[in-house]
């Protein structure tokens, strides 16, 4: 029931238009029978905002069809506009950032090693095919045996050669014994010229007589050189030896070069050299953080430990 | 809510909208702004919305991007009031309908946001407590807070005069 204590809300009410049509005839009946409220309630009356028509602009535009996507068209960023100091932004921690890779990562990353590291092997192991049989101790460490072997191969064209060259020489000394004129030949030169078979030629061709004895030692120099160097000392000393067993020894000693340098072993130091870097690189690297921090260094990367 | 139910919504709450948004934020490009999005936000949610319950969807949407709005620019708000205030006690204002104008921007958004909706819309209680988030009760005290807030600005104008 509407009274003089209570009307305010009554009359609130009928503004808001919250009232029911034979509560809003109470309310102004009871106006009529108190005319000192009435300037209250006509002053009410006129809080009520009256609608205004507004008509929105950009109706259009917001008209849409099934399957379209909103227009971007009320945020339209301007890329121009750049931030100036980026650079002052920049943060750099000194920490090295740990990758937490998922497992799948980790596993795809074992598979390619192994195809790699497999991959390597097989072509190592092709290529190891053709010099494979020399590598033998024989052939690095050369014994009496070989050694001898190699030279019996070796002397027949050499002692061929020598033979002739004492035909010529006896040849050009029959020439020369019709000449009459002789060289004096100074007797301190001929012994350190006895090794040397050209210069026998001179010797021979200074004195008539001494052919014989030039022959001879041209002789002696190709037994010398037939005879097989046994003790390895006479094959050292190159002094002693004649031209052409010195020959035969550089000749046996390069076919041991051959044999020995290019082989296999050097191949399995080069692996062995590899592995011994990476397992380095590893023992270097890989250690827990001290400061209990969960996770292991291995190489260049962190693991989380869980 | 089809694309013709949605379209029908565009062609006759989008001016309902405008207007209630433009009362309280007095900008004509942040009001289009805020429009826009709630339109944008209703088509995006289309299949959610019943058609019945647009309007009020609609006005809600609305209702909270503008007091998000309003958070962001206060400050500047409160500088355009004050002037307003200076300029009402220098010049009074006979018109009744520019008086109240006056009143009504006096208020808080939210006592504002009620009595728009109220008079603009002729929501109930209930109706406007869902749009806003506030309980049915909670509205009828506010509204009429603010009537009598918007009663005695007028009186007092017309003892001034």
């Amino acid at each position: 029931m509407i009274t003089r204590d209570n009307y305010e809300e009554f009359f609130l009410l009928y503004v808001d238009n919250e009232l029911s049509a034979t509560d809003r005839q109470l309310v102004e009946r009871f106006v009529a029978g108190n005319p000192d409220l009435e300037e209250e309630w006509e002053a009410l009356l006129q809080c009520r905002v009256e609608p205004e028509q507004f008509i929105f602009p950009g109706k259009e535009e917001l008209m849409m069809k099934e399957e379209e996507a909103w227009p971007e068209r009320i945020f339209e960023p301007d890329l121009s506009i750049v931030f100036p100091d980026k650079e002052s932004l920049y943060r750099h921690t000194k920490d090295r950032r740990i990758v937490f890779y998922p497992w799948w990562r980790i596993a795809a990353a074992a598979v390619l090693v192994l195809i790699a590291a497999g991959g390597y092997f097989f072509l190592s192991v092709k290529k190891d095919t053709s010099p494979v049989t020399p590598a033998t101790a024989a052939a690095l460490y050369p014994t009496e045996n070989t050694v001898k072997k190699q030279q019996e191969a070796k002397p027949a064209p050499i002692i061929k050669t020598i033979k002739k060259k004492t035909e010529e020489i006896v040849a050009r000394t029959a020439v020369k014994e019709k000449a009459p004129e002789t060289r004096v030949v100074e007797p301190t030169t001929l012994p350190q010229q006895i090794n040397r078979p050209e210069e026998e030629q001179a010797i021979a061709a200074a004195d008539p007589q001494k052919i014989n004895v030039g022959i001879a030692r041209a002789e002696k120099t190709t037994e010398e050189a037939t005879k097989p160097v046994t003790p390895p000392e006479e094959v050292i000393s190159k002094e002693n030896s004649s031209f052409a067993s010195q020959a035969l020894l550089n000749n046996s000693t390069a076919v041991n070069d051959e044999y020995g340098t290019e082989t296999t072993p050097q191949k399995k130091n080069k692996l062995r050299g590899i592995f011994r870097r990476v397992s380095r690189a590893f023992e270097k690297t890989a250690d827990r953080d001290d400061d209990n921090q969960r996770k292991v260094l291995i190489g260049s990367f962190q693991f989380a430990l869980k | 809510m089809t694309e013709k139910e949605y379209n029908d919504c565009v062609t006759n709450y989008a001016d309902n909208v405008y207007r209630f948004i433009l009362k309280n934020l007095r900008l004509e490009e942040d009001a289009r702004d805020v429009v826009q999005s709630a339109f944008e936000k209703l088509w995006k949610n289309r299949e959610e919305v019943e058609a019945a319950k647009s309007k009020s969807y609609l006005f809600t949407i609305a209702y909270h991007q503008m007091i998000d709005h309003l958070r962001k620019v206060k400050r500047v708000q409160l500088r355009e009031e004050f002037r307003e205030e200076a300029r009402v006690s220098d010049k009074p204002v006979h018109n009744l309908k520019k008086v109240l104008e006056e009143a009504l921007s006096r208020l808080n958004e939210t006592q504002r946001s009620l009595v728009l909706l109220k008079d603009y819309e002729g929501y109930s209680y209930a109706e406007i407590g869902q749009i806003t988030g506030l309980n049915e009760s909670q509205v009828k005290v506010y509204l009429h807070r603010a009537r009598i807030q918007l009663k005695s600005y007028l009186v007092r104008l017309e003892n001034l005069i």
